[in-house]
């Protein structure tokens, strides 16, 4: 008998919790304030003792990328140094692109660009998984990093802030299979999007079949989404088509690398 | 009596723990597709330990946690750990002759269920599904989550002060 009415007991409870998550994932996908709000104050709540576990597990995550490293030595060494012998010959053209692009402005009495207003922030959290790619920082409104923000680390731009707390923040990476940022392809300055995918890719979509794109094209976001423009994102490291589809499948492969987040620079807009 | 209320209260914050430790190293290892679960492994160790009343009730209250911590759709997280718990008990039925293969079995079935219902969810709410990288997460998550349930189910047995021979409310001695 008081096993049936355990049996009976853990069925209720269970259709309880079911019953609960069920309101809980509604109010969370219509964007409920209430939930946003609880969801600041968490990641508020729990900040100072995530930071000192980050902090205490942040040797561990060095040595993980001192193999990782240690192993990709030669590879990366034959890479930048392929990637030197271009640049020289890169720079000297910048150089005189840029005198050219000065005089031209102050012909045209044009502002130079300016510099983008940052926040640094550090990394005390990650949330790798299948279907989603995010991140916590130590920062949030008190450090004037707000919702819809671009993080920047020191290669290129590395998600957008999703939710912010009074001193926290969670980021989603640009692979995270919801991540949806308005880019350009430098060269042929045609506008995409840039989405994530469930098994870490970044997608280039939207560019037509017809449009010529090569790999190693250098992505930067564009100015008509929520970003400033011109942040550089990754490069196209694979093109393809698919006969049904009116795009092409472009693969890209971003500047910064995930596994070595520590400091990042929230930007300021 | 206290002492009961005491090791519950003490699995609630190792359960915690758990979870900032998911948080701030477990999660970063899943970069490089090695996909530990710690929260999971926890909760099937509550639930089997503690019952299944506070197996659910903890992976409902972490899980949500976890969600508002980092979850994109708040609540799934806290389904799927409550109807872990519910599960991991009724697995235990299944009784092999050897103790560690039973718990190597539960940890196991539950990760890939685990899998399953996440997948099927976020499939519900419109997401891509990705077959390969589902079918390397079935691979490597229940290997891991086994190296992982070595170091977990003795830390909640011995913190719930329960001799070896009444565990699970059955002899493992007379079984053998």
């Amino acid at each position: 008998m008081v096993i049936l009415n355990r049996r009976v007991r853990n069925f209720i409870v269970l259709a309880v919790i079911i019953f609960l998550c069920l309101v809980v994932i509604t109010a969370s996908f219509r964007q409920s304030e209430i939930i946003n709000n609880i969801k600041s104050k968490t990641i508020d709540f729990f900040k100072p003792i995530q930071e000192k576990f980050f902090s205490l597990f942040s040797p561990v995550i060095g040595f993980f990328n001192s193999i990782r490293d240690y192993i990709n030595l030669r590879e990366k060494y034959l890479d930048l140094r392929a990637e030197n012998s271009g640049l020289r010959e890169e720079y000297v053209d910048s150089v005189n692109l840029r005198v050219e692009n000065d005089s031209l402005r102050k012909l045209l009495d044009m502002k130079l660009r300016e510099g983008y207003e940052t926040i640094t922030a550090r990394v005390i959290g990650f949330n790798k998984g299948s279907w989603q790619s995010e991140i916590i920082l130590n920062a949030g409104i008190t450090e004037g990093a707000c919702q819809g923000m671009g993080i920047l680390s020191e290669e290129g731009l590395i998600g957008v802030i999703t939710q912010c707390g009074s001193k926290s923040c969670n980021v989603r990476l640009i692979n995270d299979p919801q991540s949806s940022i308005g880019v350009r392809i430098l060269s042929s300055r045609k506008l995409g999007v840039l989405k994530g995918s469930q098994d870490g890719k970044i997608i280039l979509n939207y560019i037509p079949v017809g449009e010529t794109v090569f790999k190693g094209d250098i992505i930067i976001t564009s100015e008509y989404g929520n970003l400033p423009g011109e942040i550089l994102v990754g490069r196209v490291s694979k093109v393809s088509e698919d006969g049904n589809s009116p795009y092409k499948i472009i693969e890209v492969e971003p500047f910064a690398d995930f596994k070595r987040l520590e400091y990042v620079l929230i930007l300021k807009q | 009596m206290i002492m009961k209320s005491f090791s519950k209260i003490l699995h609630f914050f190792i359960l915690i723990i758990c979870l900032l430790l998911q948080v701030a190293f477990f999660g970063y290892l899943k970069i490089f597709s090695i996909s530990f679960d710690l929260i999971m492994v926890a909760i099937i160790a509550v639930a089997l330990f503690d019952g299944t009343l506070w197996g659910m009730l903890f992976g409902f209250i972490v899980g949500l946690v976890m969600d508002l911590m980092t979850g994109n759709i708040i609540g799934i997280s806290a389904f799927v750990y409550s109807i872990d718990a519910f599960m991991a008990r009724k697995l235990i039925s299944a009784g092999f002759k050897s103790k560690l293969l039973t718990h190597i079995f539960i940890v196991f079935l539950v990760t890939e269920i685990n899998i399953l219902i996440f997948s099927l969810i976020y499939y519900l709410f419109n997401f891509g599904i990705s077959w390969f990288g589902m079918g390397l997460d079935m691979i490597i998550r229940p290997v891991c989550n086994i190296i992982l349930m070595l170091i977990m189910f003795p830390l909640i047995r011995i913190s719930s002060g329960m001799d070896k021979e009444t565990e699970f409310e059955f002899k493992y001695k007379n079984k053998v």
